[in-house]
């Protein structure tokens, strides 16, 4: 079985891309959320063992959501993503305990499981 | 007459040898300690004239003036008035103004003038003073600002006020800065009066008082008036000030309208055609995973990403076109109208300028339009809109006219606002007239140069 995903932006075309692209190099999506606060609360309740994360979301931004993501019980791997480079926001992406950042149009299995086993 | 000392003048028949040395003594007493006042009732009551009057010649302002200092023009001689010169060593000093009974007695007004000499010439300085001060008073009187006398301690010593609108404090003599002004201000009122007394330079500052209607503006200047004092003149400039305020609000607007446009044109351009290059660019990398194994399946993709891609071209146009019009530059304000014209729901009637306006000038017409329809859509329930560009008398004149149901409050709404600034940013005006069921009118006044 592959590893769980939950996918978190704003944008549902993204979310089904993204779910697409994933499913289709064998990952597994258990759910999806539109904001931060409902990511924490998805987090919370199906345990993903990673969690692809927009930067601009529409309540809180990507790297607190990181940060409180960090603070659950059983934490999930977080990579952060957007559609702007990585390098526009400095170094928060280290800061906030993200394993790291995949830009949107570069977004494959093959990115991020680079991304977990670095 | 007496009050407490002894009489001037008492003497009964008049002989020249008797009279001379008492006037010797009356008027060589007199410098020490009598004011002209008393020189002339001296005189009133030694030649028995009460209607005597004495006139000091004025050297400076080239006439004669009486005790006050106040101009004095000498009266023509009649049958019952009569005017006696005196003067000094070709020295024009004083006139006598008396009963014409007198010119039968030349030699008592001799033995008088010669007798009166050092009091008069003493007098006639200080009634020059007298006269001098009055001169500057009534300059002081006829200038429109407010002014006071400073001491170097900071007590008042006087004060001309045009009215007491500005007095803060209607109090002014005998207090210092401190008992009428906020201390702040008094500090600074007496640092700036040192430096013009200790220096050469007029200085200035600007505060702000509070009054019961409101706050007022004044600026204050400052110059040395002697040794030891200076002078405070004050000048209101509430309304300069409120007129600075109000350039700098509207260009703090201009730079935060700005900030806020390329904010929105940022999100807009990654909420929508970044996310849909994004999603194209996912869909293509898909597409080129499936195109072996699932052929149809990558064509419904490409399907899919073409229209993906259309509407990330048209959200492209659109943003475009809210940055700059692109027909404004290429074919001009009057294409650019009818573009405008063209997509707005009501029928428009559109007048253009005749020839080309500065490119600047066509920039901002074509925003008060733009701003203007897009107002009349949103909120006048109008039927029909004209548009006049005119130009005339070195303006260009931009009017849009809604027959909807006006009301439009001009305060409210960054639009208009917005586009009151930029047509103030070309030194323009723009007005809004919109009676309640009168339709709207929106007109803008830009100079040409």
């Amino acid at each position: 079985m592959g590893m769980t995903v939950l996918i978190v932006d704003d944008h549902p075309s993204f979310r089904a891309s993204a779910r697409t692209l994933l499913e289709a190099e064998g990952y597994e999506i258990v759910g999806e959320a539109a904001n931060g606060a409902a990511a924490v609360s998805a987090a919370e309740a199906l345990h993903p063992d990673l969690v692809l994360l927009d930067v601009q979301l529409p309540d809180l931004d990507g790297f607190e959501v990181a940060e409180l993501l960090g603070k659950l019980e059983d934490p999930p791997a977080v990579v952060l993503t957007s559609s702007r480079d990585g390098a526009d926001y400095g170094r928060c992406i280290e800061y906030c305990g993200a394993r790291g950042f995949v830009p949107k149009a570069d977004l494959s299995g093959a990115a991020i499981t680079a991304l977990l086993e670095a | 007459m007496t009050r407490g000392r002894r009489p001037w003048l008492s003497f009964g028949p008049r002989r020249r040898e008797q009279l001379k040395p008492i006037f010797d003594t009356v008027f060589h007493d007199i410098p020490e300690r009598a004011s002209p006042g008393e020189v002339q009732a001296g005189l009133r009551t030694a030649l028995q004239d009460p209607s005597l009057q004495v006139a000091y010649w004025y050297e400076e302002g080239g006439h004669f003036v009486d005790i006050e200092g106040n101009r004095f023009d000498l009266p023509e001689e009649t049958a019952s008035r009569a005017v006696t010169h005196l003067g000094y060593a070709d020295t024009p000093v004083a006139a006598l103004v008396h009963d014409a009974s007198l010119r039968g007695e030349p030699e008592l007004l001799e033995s008088i003038a010669t007798a009166a000499r050092i009091a008069l010439e003493r007098d006639k300085l200080l009634v020059e003073v007298r006269a001098r001060a009055e001169r500057y008073r009534a300059l002081l009187r006829a200038m429109p600002d407010l002014m006071f006398r400073i001491s170097r301690e900071g007590r008042y010593l006087g004060y001309s006020a045009p009215s007491d609108r500005d007095l803060l404090v209607k109090q002014v003599e005998g207090l210092t800065v401190w008992d009428r002004l906020p201390a702040e201000l008094a500090h600074r009122v007496m640092e700036a009066g040192r430096a013009a007394l200790d220096g050469t330079e007029v200085s200035v500052i600007e505060y702000a008082l509070d009054f019961p209607g409101g706050t007022r503006h004044y600026e204050g200047r400052f110059a040395a008036s002697g040794e030891d004092e200076f002078l405070m003149i004050v000048r209101e400039i509430t309304e300069r000030k409120h007129q600075q305020q109000e350039l700098e609000a509207s260009r703090a607007r201009i730079v935060a309208a700005g900030d806020e446009a390329r904010r929105k044109l940022e999100r807009n351009l990654h909420d929508g055609a970044q996310q849909r290059l994004v999603s194209i660019s996912l869909s293509l990398r898909l597409i080129q995973a499936q195109l072996r194994k699932d052929p149809d399946g990558a064509q419904k993709l490409l399907e899919a990403s073409r229209t993906e891609l259309a509407q990330a071209l048209e959200e492209l146009r659109e943003l475009a076109r809210g940055i700059h019009p692109a027909v404004l530059t290429d074919r001009g304000l009057e294409a650019a109208l009818e573009m405008l014209a063209a997509r707005s729901p009501l029928p428009i009637k559109i007048e253009g300028p005749d020839g080309d306006l500065p490119p600047s000038v066509e920039a901002a017409a074509y925003y008060v339009v733009s701003e203007a329809l897009a107002n009349v859509t949103k909120y006048a329930q109008a039927s029909s809109v004209e548009v006049t560009v005119d130009r005339k008398n070195g303006y260009a004149l931009v009017e849009v006219a809604d027959d909807g149901v006006g009301g439009a409050d001009p305060g409210v709404g960054s639009g208009l606002r917005g586009l009151a600034d930029r047509v103030a940013s070309l030194s323009g005006k723009l007005d809004i007239d919109s009676p309640p069921g009168g339709g709207t009118r929106v007109r803008a006044e830009i100079p040409l140069e």
